[in-house]
Order: structure tokens, then sequence, then C-alpha cells
């Protein structure tokens, strides 16, 4: 069977077959959706750093859930708030750059996260390991639910707050004027951020969600200019990253999320790739809007 | 970290093609595949087909599943998982599984009373195999197994488990008591009580998230070494670092390669029958000198 001789049986069937596929499906395009709208301001803003720093500075949190014994989404997202209120903090009160405080903070959580698990029993451990991972056979129509509110909450949170976001992301100065409070309107995209990459754990794991918070939509910003079409252009890329990863995954046995992940890296690196050969109209930086 | 673990099958892949209407049986391990189709003898397996889940040499502590491997537990018509926390990594799948409406026998929750310390491995008692003969047999049975059959292959069965025991109790009665004593890696518990083997220090895993601490391998070392031991069971699959510094440091230590969560891979390890005669023979011959 090959995509090209048999495509209803490559293509199709699996998800009329299987209700794990479907239910696989929709986590991705749903982490893709979470993950795209925030990820569009992480890029256009040039935070990529903090991003990872998000993504992987929740470890911490994780790992106190795990050992103390409470639930490990509600640990990721104290720590990823923690992690955002402490970069806030370090840029509020000292000279450093940003990317200097969020490094600092970034590998301290990491190495609190070893510490704290070091310290704590042998048992922890499996449960954190379908957390940084991911666990997309295993999506359950509660865990849907939950993803799915998530998800509304960074869509709705981006649609209200997208005339602060795009004067933040583009003219910090002329938002204060505006009264637009660009510290809290940071804030704000910072617990997005923190939403969306713990939401999407399930579907994609710890270690590669950051892979959908940046490639698809860098890969939108390299076509697009404004920004909702860079989240449009950002939501059909990871799309197809997740469809067609679930698709190698199945009939190649290869690991779902992470191809789910190269792939989104594949697409921006075509996109990339072809616009620094092919000649480009008009300005590859977005404008404001 | 974690290797992922490939598909295997016990029956080649055209098998199970060729046997879409036979109710299959997946099962986690190896070495629970090979008891369940002790069960079947020849016979029975027209009726019922049995493929495992984890690679003979895969740690089942953190083993993660591949997408086809979900579509082979979707459409079994029953999974048998160790349980104990043996597969905690799939959890998750497991539940989502259960939620689908696919039966799960949990072999642990069959014996509760025989787990020790929600230690898993307890497959390395023969003694406590046998008592989840009868448990297996009749679920065998509910999915089609011919009852006559399986009712002699399980008599059958459970004489030999009792007759592996016997044996190995004997060689190791042979030893002095001073002579039975040693150090483990985890997971051989089960096995040394039920042959009166004295642990003296305990190899733990290595894990994903973080090494044992230098104090832990430190402490087992100068045990090792007060006491005289010079007997080590390490994993014959997965070799770690502690075992290296062990051999370093612990004068005329004797490795002895045991086979503790899957078959081996020779013909005179590929039964777990066999995985018991070898550990015991190994064991007994170190132990001896």
């Amino acid at each position: 069977m090959n995509p090209v001789s048999d495509p209803y049986g490559w293509w199709i069937e699996p998800f009329v077959e299987h209700a794990f596929m479907r239910s696989a499906l929709v986590a991705g395009l749903l982490a893709v959706l979470a993950t795209s709208v925030v990820g569009t301001w992480v890029v256009l803003r040039g935070m990529t750093l903090l991003g990872d720093a998000l993504a992987h500075g929740v470890l911490p949190g994780l790992a106190l859930a795990a050992v103390v014994g409470f639930n490990l989404s509600v640990g990721a997202a104290l720590a990823a708030l923690a992690m955002a209120a402490g970069v806030s903090l370090i840029r509020s009160s000292s000279p450093l750059p940003e990317d200097t405080a969020t490094g600092v903070l970034f590998v301290g959580f990491l190495a609190l996260a070893v510490v704290i698990m070091s310290a704590g029993s042998t048992a922890y451990s499996t449960e954190l390991t379908s957390f940084l991972f991911g666990s997309i056979t295993g999506v359950t129509n509660a865990d849907l639910v939950r993803q799915a509110i998530a998800t509304s909450v960074t869509v709705i949170g981006t649609t209200i707050g997208y005339r602060a976001f795009l004067a933040l992301t583009f003219d910090e100065t002329n938002a204060a004027m505006l009264g637009l409070r660009p510290r809290l309107t940071h804030g704000v995209l910072l617990v997005l951020i923190a939403v969306a990459i713990v939401s999407s754990f399930e579907a994609v794991g710890n270690l590669l969600v950051f892979a959908f918070l940046v490639a698809p939509p860098a890969a939108g910003a390299l076509v697009a200019s404004r920004v909702p079409t860079i989240m449009g252009v950002s939501v059909a890329l990871g799309g197809v990253a997740v469809v067609l990863g679930l698709l190698i995954g199945l009939h190649f046995d290869t690991a779902p999320s992470a191809t789910m992940a190269l792939l989104a890296v594949f697409e921006f690196a075509v996109i990339a790739a072809f616009q620094a050969v092919a000649p480009h109209s008009g300005s590859p930086r977005p404008s404001l809007r | 970290m974690t290797i992922l673990a490939a598909l295997v099958t016990i029956g080649c892949s055209s098998a199970t093609a060729a046997s879409e209407s036979k109710p299959t049986v997946v099962v986690s391990t190896s070495i629970w595949a090979d008891i369940v189709e002790n069960l079947l003898c020849e016979q029975a397996h027209d009726e019922v087909a049995v493929t495992v889940l984890f690679d003979t040499n895969a740690d089942p502590h953190t083993a993660e599943l591949q997408l086809s491997d979900r579509a082979r537990l979707a459409d079994a018509s029953l999974v048998v998982i160790n349980g104990a926390g043996l597969e905690s990594t799939l959890s998750d799948t497991i539940d989502a599984v259960e939620a689908d409406g696919v039966p799960v026998l949990n072999l642990a929750s069959t014996i509760s009373d025989r787990v020790i310390d929600n230690d898993p491995h307890f497959w390395l008692d023969p003694s406590i195999v046998a008592e989840t003969i009868v448990p297996l047999s009749d679920r065998l049975i509910e999915l089609g197994a011919d009852n006559a059959t399986v009712t002699s292959c399980a008599e059958e069965y459970r004489r030999s488990l009792e007759a592996v025991d016997t044996k190995s109790t004997k060689q190791f009665a042979n030893l002095a008591p001073s002579q039975r004593r040693l150090a483990v890696v985890h997971g051989f518990g089960y096995f040394a009580s039920r042959y009166d083997l004295e642990i003296v220090a305990t190899v733990e895993p290595e894990t994903d998230q973080a090494s044992p601490s230098p104090a832990a391998l430190a402490a087992t070392i100068e045990v090792m070494n007060n006491e005289g031991i010079t007997v080590l069971a390490t994993d014959a699959y997965h070799h770690s670092d502690d075992v290296n510094a062990i051999k370093a440091a612990v004068d005329g230590l004797v490795e002895v390669p045991v086979y503790t969560s899957g078959l081996g891979p020779s013909d005179d390890t590929d039964t777990y029958i066999e995985v018991i005669e070898q550990n015991t023979l190994g064991l007994v011959a170190a132990l001896a000198q």
C-alpha cells in the first residue's frame, strides 16, 4: 500500500477505521490552532527564546506535581506562570537584556526539575515520560474536551487582545500612549503562551511542543504580512504536518509526535529555501495593519 | 533517552492478516505472551491469535507505542497487561483502549495478595505465574479457544512450572546459606525471595529523568566490599554505567546477566521456563565459586 496506488487506503481509511486516529487528529489540530495563534506573536515579537523557556520551564512544576502527587497539568501551568513572572520581574527591574534573564531562568528551572526528581521516589518517572513525549495514542474524549477549552481560551484571548498585541508587537511606545498598558499586555500574552503549551502536551509532548509554537508561524511570516493571514497559513501548515505526521507514523512506524514536529520544521525549511532562491515580491517583514 | 519500542509480533504479519476474523490477544511483554501461548498449546492457536506489544529487549518501564501498535490494541479481543505499574508509560493508552470497549486483563490484580511493595516483576517467581493460569485460561476460553484443549494445556503447563520451580529450589538449596548472598539489579526481588537468596544491595536503574545519585552508588559499593559480595546479577539487556562503576570498584566481581523483563535471544532462553532455568544456572554457578 502506498499513497499513490491506494489513496483511500493510505490517506482516508486509517481515520475512518480507527477511533484513536480521529482522536489523535483532533488533538493534533487543536494543538496546532492554539500554538499557531499565540506562536505568531512569539515569532513576530522575537520572543522565541522565551517561548522555549516557557515550554521547558514547566518541568519543575511537572516534577513537583509527580513527586507530591497533584495534577500534572496544574503543576505545569504553575511553573509556566512562575517562569513568566520571573522573566517579567527581571526585565522590569534589571538593566540586563531580556534574553539573558530568560536564559538564566530557563536553565535554573531545568536544574530545579532534575533536583526535585532526584529527591523524589523512583515511581514518579513514568507519568512524566508521557508528558515529555506526549501520549497521542491515549487521547480520551475527556482529554479532547479539556484541550478544546484551553484552545478556545487562546483563540478568544488573542481575538480580544488583538489590537493590544499588535501595538505591543510593532510600536510599543505608541501602545503606552494609546493606553494599551504594554506590561499587562505582555503578561497576558505570556499566560496565553503557557496555556497553549500546557494544553498541547498530550498531542506533541513537552519536548517538541516548541516546534509547533515557532515553525508554522515562522513559515507563515515568510509568506504573509498581515497577522491574521500569518495565523491562517500557520494553522494550515501545522494541520498538514499533523495529518501527514499521523499517517507516516501509522504506516512507517515512526514516532508520531516527532514526525509531526519534524514535518512542521521541514515545511518552514522548504519555504525559507524557496524564498532564498526565488526573487520575492513584497516585503517578508509584516507591516502594521 | 527512551528508545522507541518497535512493533513486534510473535506470529508473523501475514498470519495476522490471514486471520482477521480470529480473536486476537495482545500481550504486553514477551514473557507473558509465551505463557499465554503455552496455555493455548498448538491446537488452540487456530482459534486464538497471540501478539506481543513490547520487543523482548525493550524496557517495559519506558517503552512507547507506535500508532500501528495502538491499532493492534484497538482491534484486539483481549489485552493482557502485567499491571502493578509495569506499563505505566502506557497507562493513558490502556485507559483509552479500555474506554473504547476492549477488555483488559490486569494480571497483577488477579494475584494482588502476592504483589509485594508494588513491585511489578512478579513473573520471576514461577509459583506466582502458576496462580495466573486459571484467570488467563478462563479468558481464553471466553474468547472461543476450545475448553478441553486449554484446560489440558493449562494443566500441563502448571506441571512444567512446578517442575522448573522445584528444580531451581533444589539447585539453590545446594548452596550454603553464606553463598546465597548477592547484589542484584532492580526487579530481581521476587526471584531472590522465592529461592531464598539474600539481596545485600540493589542497583537501581537509570531512568530517563535522573541517574541514581552518586551517594547511592557509593553506598552499594561499600556494602558489597564490606560484606564480601562478589556476585552481581545484571540485566542481560540493559547495561548501566553504575554496573561498570561497581565492576571497577569491587575486586573479583562476577557479573551474571539475567533476564528480568523479556525473553532471551537464543534457543535456550526463548521461553519463560528456559529463562528461569538459565537465570538459575548462571547464578548457581557464580555463587558456588
